[in-house]
């Protein structure tokens, strides 16, 4: 079975992950969800580009994406995984959901920069929860070379 | 087929639930100072003294750390009231234990059924 399902019935564009994600610009760090396997795991794209406002500061000369940014980005990724089900469920129209927050960060590597330019692939899996809060493993690579791992907690 | 060991008393399994809990949570405390009936996830009062106030990551982290010891499933429905103290957490883990070890020896004799 081929990894990349490419977009349809399982991902989602960006109009789709407007309606899943309660993040807005500048903070919205998911581009496109090529795989997601409700409650289970995502795969998805974040591109980052030199145009990135957070890119203006961190650092002049010399831009980085910010560790937490990347960690931020596999967290709104693993949001949408885990709000994945209510949609598959059918959820009313209009109805607000409250967005998975970080609650905790258990344990995250950073291995390479991610540069302007980079194409950063998002991965999520569930592991396991209780109640509403949910351990997921993450990984961000470039070019199939792993850039940051690790283990966040989300509360829903 | 591994025979589960039946030897690990409940008494066994609340000293490794305390070493658990103070290790993975990273508590300044001494795994034999936690009370057996103290509430984990709640304050202290009169009524119960000793609580540790755990909130609900560190409960996830409980969850993960006995599956690990003791090789069980903890389901996301398992009752709330479980999750009181380490005497209920040990009651679990040793009905895990012996449903795991119902569920080999049935493995087992169908197996033995089928040769």
């Amino acid at each position: 079975m081929p990894e990349t399902a490419g977009l349809g019935e399982k991902g989602c564009d960006v109009s789709e992950i407007l309606e899943l994600l309660p993040h807005r610009y500048p903070m919205l760090l998911v581009d496109r969800v090529d795989r997601l396997d409700p409650g289970r795991s995502a795969e998805g794209v974040k591109c980052v580009t030199v145009n990135e406002p957070f890119l203006v500061g961190h650092f002049p000369g010399y831009p980085i994406m910010p560790g937490v940014l990347i960690v931020d980005a596999l967290a709104q990724l693993a949001g949408i995984m885990l709000r994945g089900p209510a949609r598959a469920l059918g959820t009313p129209a209009g109805e607000r959901h409250r967005p998975g927050v970080l609650a905790a960060i258990t344990k995250m590597r950073f291995l390479h920069p991610v540069l302007p330019g980079d194409r950063l692939q998002l991965r999520v899996k569930h592991l396991k929860s209780l109640g509403s809060v949910h351990q997921v493993e993450v990984e961000a690579q470039v070019e199939g070379r792993t850039a940051a791992f690790g283990e966040l907690v989300l509360a829903s | 087929m591994s025979t589960l060991n039946q030897a690990e008393d409940t008494d066994a399994i609340r000293t490794g639930l305390k070493e658990l809990i103070t290790q993975r949570l990273k508590l300044d405390i001494a795994p034999s100072s936690i009370q057996d009936d103290a509430p984990l996830f709640a304050g202290s009062d009169a009524a119960a003294p000793g609580g540790l106030s755990l909130d609900s990551v560190e409960a996830l982290e409980i969850v993960v750390g006995i599956e690990e010891r003791w090789g069980v499933v903890i389901q996301d429905d398992s009752v709330a009231s479980e999750f009181y103290s380490v005497d209920t957490l040990a009651n679990l883990v040793r009905r895990l234990l012996a449903e795991g070890a119902a569920g080999q020896a049935s493995e087992a004799s169908k197996e033995a059924l089928g040769a």
